[in-house]
């Protein structure tokens, strides 16, 4: 039996870097500093502020949810809004939900379910159905990360949130940029920021409060904490997805050189400042169609919805008669309405 | 004499599996490296109770390993 390194108490963790050993309650305490202490670090909060947390019931949102509450009670004006994006996956999405529902409602959290199929019109399995009767060339994890966007953006401001918080985890953060070094897509990169804050119209602040909480860290508190129980759940499209391969590899990386991720982070952080002002990743307009923040004239989630089937007509005259005075938006529309054009498999 | 044979059985959650391994004593990082999996992907429970890498397994006894994902 490993003994906790600050107490006498059975060890339930032992960091691979410090090697330091900690019991329940030693880890709930040393998560909870190191959390904290990333958002004091990037000023994530301010003393007022409403904020709503993207949760999807499982371990890592729940884990967020759980130490805002928490802290909210030491920061009196803190509002708290979880809000769960409801793609539609069949027999994967309902299970999660209902860790969310049950966590809200025993504690007197508001919360909000939104759905694709009211916001976007369709749910994800259909969705991708449809895409693939067209013969448009995207996987389903790009369709459920742009819609999903999109709808977390706007719930967020029907609800009047000042702050976004996600629970993007130290090892989503590095695979995500390990996936843009090799698709050579910098002004990806230059956006993996603990914070985002921007200018343009309707932008609402987003924080990654895990961002240097490794994911086995993550799911650990929820463990401890009872949020979820030690079961698989596990998304059926994830087997499309280049990320699976490289978080694997990302892993057995780590463990052979510990501090191999957290190395990475470092890496990430020396190289945002460097592209800063070189490629642009910022929201510079108003979508045309939904007045979402977007880095082109129509948003993706638009243009997705356009090339589905799932934009209105005269939604679409509308950007088609503005396109006959804008190259560049003409150039846009002809990419997403070609449905030859390969897909990035990123 | 009759020889009682004694193994580690090991529940994987991810993959639904049972394995028995035929050993008389491991370590939990040995256990999981035996059986291809990370360290830095795995949580292991000795009677619903977490355990660390450090810790010995017995023969005669049971763990379960579960895999920490990314919800989505
Ligand atoms: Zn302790
Ligand atoms: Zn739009």
């Amino acid at each position: 039996m490993t003994n906790c390194s600050f107490c006498e108490k059975p060890a339930v963790y032992v960091n691979p870097i410090s090697r330091l050993a900690y019991c329940k309650r030693h880890f709930i305490e040393y998560f909870e500093r190191k959390v904290r202490r990333t958002m004091r670090k990037y000023n994530m909060l301010s003393e007022d502020e409403h904020i709503v947390v993207a949760t999807s019931g499982g371990k890592d949102s729940l884990s967020l949810l759980h130490i805002l509450v928490k802290l909210s009670r030491k920061n009196p004006k803190w509002r708290i809004t979880a809000v769960l994006i409801d793609e539609g996956i069949k027999g994967y999405r309902e299970r999660t939900v209902e860790n969310l529902v049950k966590y809200a409602e025993i504690r007197g959290i508001p919360y909000v379910v939104a759905g694709f199929k009211e916001y976007i019109g369709m749910t994800l399995d259909d969705i991708i159905e449809e895409g693939r009767r067209r013969g448009l060339p995207y996987m389903p994890c790009s369709y459920c990360g742009v819609f999903r966007r999109h709808v977390l953006n706007q719930v967020a401001r029907e609800v009047r949130a000042t702050v976004i918080a996600t629970a993007h985890n130290m090892d989503d953060i590095v695979q995500t940029y390990l996936m843009n070094i090799i698709s050579n897509s910098w002004e990806r990169v230059s956006a993996l920021t603990p914070v985002r804050s921007e200018e343009s119209g309707g932008f609402i602040k987003r924080i990654k409060p895990f961002y240097e909480v490794p994911e086995k860290e993550s799911a650990l508190y929820a463990i401890l904490n009872n949020l979820v129980k030690p079961e698989f759940i596990q998304c059926p499209y994830v087997k499309y997805n280049v990320r699976f391969t490289v978080r694997r590899m990302l892993n057995e990386l780590e463990d052979k050189y510990p501090g191999a991720k957290y190395g990475l982070l470092r890496s990430l952080q020396a190289i945002v400042p460097v592209l800063k002002g070189r490629v642009d990743s910022r929201s510079r307009y108003n979508c045309l169609v939904c007045d979402e923040p977007s880095s082109q004239k129509v948003c993706r989630a638009c243009l997705y919805k356009m090339q589905l089937g799932l934009l209105e007509a005269e939604k679409i005259g509308f950007i088609l008669d503005k396109a006959k005075s804008d190259k560049a938006l003409a150039s846009l529309l002809k990419y997403y309405s070609s449905n030859s054009n390969s897909e990035k498999v990123l | 004499m009759v020889m009682r044979v004694v193994v580690i059985r090991v529940k994987i959650l991810e993959t639904n599996q049972q394995v028995e391994l035929d050993v008389k004593s491991t370590t939990v990082r040995e256990l999981l490296l035996r059986l291809g999996l990370t360290l830095s992907e795995h949580i292991v429970f000795k009677n619903g109770e977490v355990i660390t890498e450090d810790d010995i397994v017995e023969d005669n006894s049971e763990v379960v390993v579960f895999t920490v994902k990314s919800g989505g």
